[in-house]
């Protein structure tokens, strides 16, 4: 890849969006959101329900104007170019194909609609090699009513990829597929895009896929992303308690910043003065969170010796417990920071905790492990 | 095996009185209608019977009612196509809230007779009504409208146009409006989208249409009276006359069988073809 920012020739598939909005009436569904994404980049677009997703993406497809901002895509504008010139293409999330047409008609549409016409022996042979990208180059003359789910995506597919877009927008293309299938597409579509080398925006609910497939994810809320970055920075150094909460499992203890020394923050809290690692700007007196990821905590039994190894304790109760197999996950009741959810693996120390319900435990962590999130709540912003 | 026996038998006891209510009310009649076809006229007029086919072979006398009515059937159920299309098109993708109303304003004057509404067109058409208008305007001097061609094909259009809309309108608003946009983003601009999504989506409604308008214009007696002045003669109007006029029973019979006859073949004929092009229509079973 490329460093195009400051580069004249800005490559083909370089797509930079600055400050777009979207406002239906009162409503802010999309509000100056901005990003770049070089060539070649798996992006996801991750939010709940509501926020803004499905929006951003139809301004980028041409289905919406945006009320403010740009959009540029290579070296040009195309924030006022219609849906139907655009180097964009879609796959729906319903895949939307065409009834009354077959497979291959379906995924010749595109190049169908070139002008100058492209010649039917070309159209036919690309139409193939499209099919044979999604392993479907059996089935040209199927309608999409005698498909299956994972078919008829692969069709979706093949249809949007077949005049060679230079970005694909795919709007939570696996979610009406069954869970089985959902893994398999997921594997596929990640290798589909590192071969053709295009950017895909990926819009999902679910972080887990988003985590697994994704280069970069940025993660929206009421309209505006929040944090923007690849998914092990997301997952380790979320910028807020809410982006902390909506990503993986996280323990939360309220306080505020009590002072900095040297990149360790220090949290005052009710249960005492706890560190840990701030993943945004904070000031002193600020109201924020220690947040501890169940994986990063360790389990003592009340008496052993090894707890003194970690910074922080807490003892408890084991309140709920679950076997995995390899790893245990468990809610332990602590006296000072309320329940806490423990994930440990079963190899170490595990033999030695008495994990029944009532089982007296110590949670411990070393404050390296330990993030400081500002507080975020909804009320507050507006 | 046995159990689908039993079924058979239960259903075929069901479907009884079905059955028995299409014998008297499908079959006899037109059993009636052959047995007078093959009588002869009585002194007086009406039906004395007998076996001649002779009614049969005077049909071609008739023959001009026959290409008159087959004709404006096609002109007037193609005009109300044309009249339909943009409306329901309009009430499915474009009016958004206001539609129930508008469908509503549309449907609500159907609820009056027919008649009412043809006579209500004599004085729009009569020399007092438009043309009046015109020539006040100073657009057209001495206009005729009523009693014309013309104003039989607007009493068609007017009269049947909800058989018409109401399908299209289905079809229309069951379009997926992600295909449009899905077609819009391959590259087709909205007229390339209208040709080759919209359009041949919303074809069984149109065929339907068609045939719902088709079959009882054919069978139209009151506007080419009332509008067209009973210049242009219908079966409907010959078939009339046969039977209160010249009172001749046998040969109406005749041409009413083999009206029958004609317009079964072509809703076979129809249905098999637009089954082919589009999948089964929604009027299927029904017609
Ligand atoms: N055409 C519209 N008119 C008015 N409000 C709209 C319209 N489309 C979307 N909205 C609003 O804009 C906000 C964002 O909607 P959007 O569909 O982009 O959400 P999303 O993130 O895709 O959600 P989901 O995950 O449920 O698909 C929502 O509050 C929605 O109600
Ligand atoms: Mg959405």
């Amino acid at each position: 890849m490329t460093a195009v920012t400051n580069d004249e020739q800005v490559a083909e598939g370089f797509l930079r969006v600055v400050g777009l909005s979207k406002a239906y009436g009162d409503v802010r569904a999309v509000s100056n959101v901005s990003f770049s994404l070089e060539p070649g980049t798996f992006f996801a677009l991750l939010g709940p329900s509501g926020c803004g997703k499905t929006t951003l993406l139809k301004m980028l497809a041409g289905f919406e104007s945006p009320s403010a901002g740009e959009i540029h895509l290579g070296p040009g504008e195309i924030t006022d170019m219609p849906a139907f010139r655009r180097p964009l293409n879609t796959v729906f999330q319903h895949y939307a194909l065409f009834p009354h047409m077959d497979v291959a008609k379906n995924v010749g549409y595109a190049l169908r609609q070139q002008r100058p016409r492209i010649a039917k022996s070309e159209i036919e042979s690309r139409v193939n090699a499209a099919l044979q990208l999604v392993q479907l180059d059996h089935l040209p003359r199927r309608r999409p009513s005698e498909l299956s789910g994972g078919q008829q995506q692969r069709v979706a597919l093949a249809r949007a990829l077949v005049a060679h877009p230079s970005v694909l927008l795919l709007d939570e293309p696996l979610s009406a597929l069954d869970a089985k299938l959902r893994v398999d597409m997921q594997a596929e579509l990640k290798s589909l895009q590192s071969r053709l080398g295009i950017s895909f925006i990926f819009v999902t609910h679910d972080q887990g896929e988003a985590l697994s497939m994704a280069d970069r994810i940025a993660v929206m809320r009421e309209g505006e992303i929040v944090q923007d970055t690849t998914p092990m920075d997301l997952y380790d150094r979320p910028a807020d308690s809410w982006v902390a909460g909506f990503i993986g499992t996280m323990n939360f203890v309220a306080g505020t910043v009590a002072g900095v020394s040297d990149d360790l923050t220090q949290v005052e809290t009710e249960a005492g003065t706890f560190s840990g690692i701030a993943t945004a700007d904070l000031n002193s007196g600020q109201d924020v969170r220690l947040a501890l990821r169940p994986e990063r905590l360790r389990l003592f039994a009340p008496d052993s010796d090894d707890s003194k190894a970690a910074e922080c304790t807490a003892t408890g109760v084991v309140e709920a417990f679950s076997f995995h197999g390899d790893q245990v996950d468990c809610t332990v009741r602590t006296q000072t920071i309320g329940a806490v959810k423990v994930r440990i693996p079963l190899a170490g120390t595990a033999h030695e905790i008495d994990f029944q319900s009532g089982g007296a435990v110590v949670v411990g962590w070393n404050s390296r492990d330990a993030r400081v999130v500002p507080t975020w709540n909804s009320a507050a912003k507006s | 095996m046995t159990s689908t026996a039993r079924r058979g038998r239960s259903s075929a006891v069901a479907a009884g009185p079905a059955v028995l209510w299409f014998l008297l009310f499908m079959i006899a009649p037109l059993v009636v209608l052959f047995v007078v076809s093959v009588g002869v006229r009585g002194p007086g007029g009406g039906y004395l019977p007998g076996f001649t086919l002779a009614n049969y072979g005077e049909l071609e006398t008739r023959l001009v009612p026959i290409l008159n009515t087959v004709r404006f059937s096609l002109i007037g159920t193609a005009v109300t196509l044309v009249v339909a299309y943009p409306l329901a098109y309009y009430l499915a993708m474009k009016a958004g809230r206001m539609r129930m109303v508008l469908l509503a304003l549309i449907i609500v004057p159907f609820w009056t007779s027919m008649l009412i509404r043809t006579y209500a067109w004599i004085f729009l058409l009569g020399n007092n009504g438009i043309p009046e208008v015109l020539s006040t305007l100073g657009l057209a001097d001495d206009l005729r409208l009523l009693n014309t061609p013309f104003a039989i094909v607007i009493g068609i259009v007017y009269n049947y146009l909800p058989l018409m809309l109401l399908p299209i309108y289905v079809s229309l608003e069951r379009i997926d409006p992600s295909l449009r946009a899905a077609s819009k983003d391959l590259g087709a601009d909205r007229l390339a989208t209208f040709r080759q999504v919209t359009l041949p989506l919303s074809a069984p409604g149109v065929l339907s249409g068609c045939l719902l308008v088709f079959i009882p214009v054919m069978g139209e007696y009151l506007i080419p009276v009332l509008l067209g002045g009973g210049r242009s003669y219908f079966l409907g109007n010959a078939l009339a006359d046969l039977f209160l006029q010249s009172r001749n029973w046998p040969l109406g019979a005749a041409l009413a069988g083999s009206f029958i006859l004609l317009m079964s073949f072509v809703v076979v004929g129809y249905s098999r073809l637009t089954r082919r092009l589009a999948g089964p229509l929604p009027t299927e079973g029904v017609l």
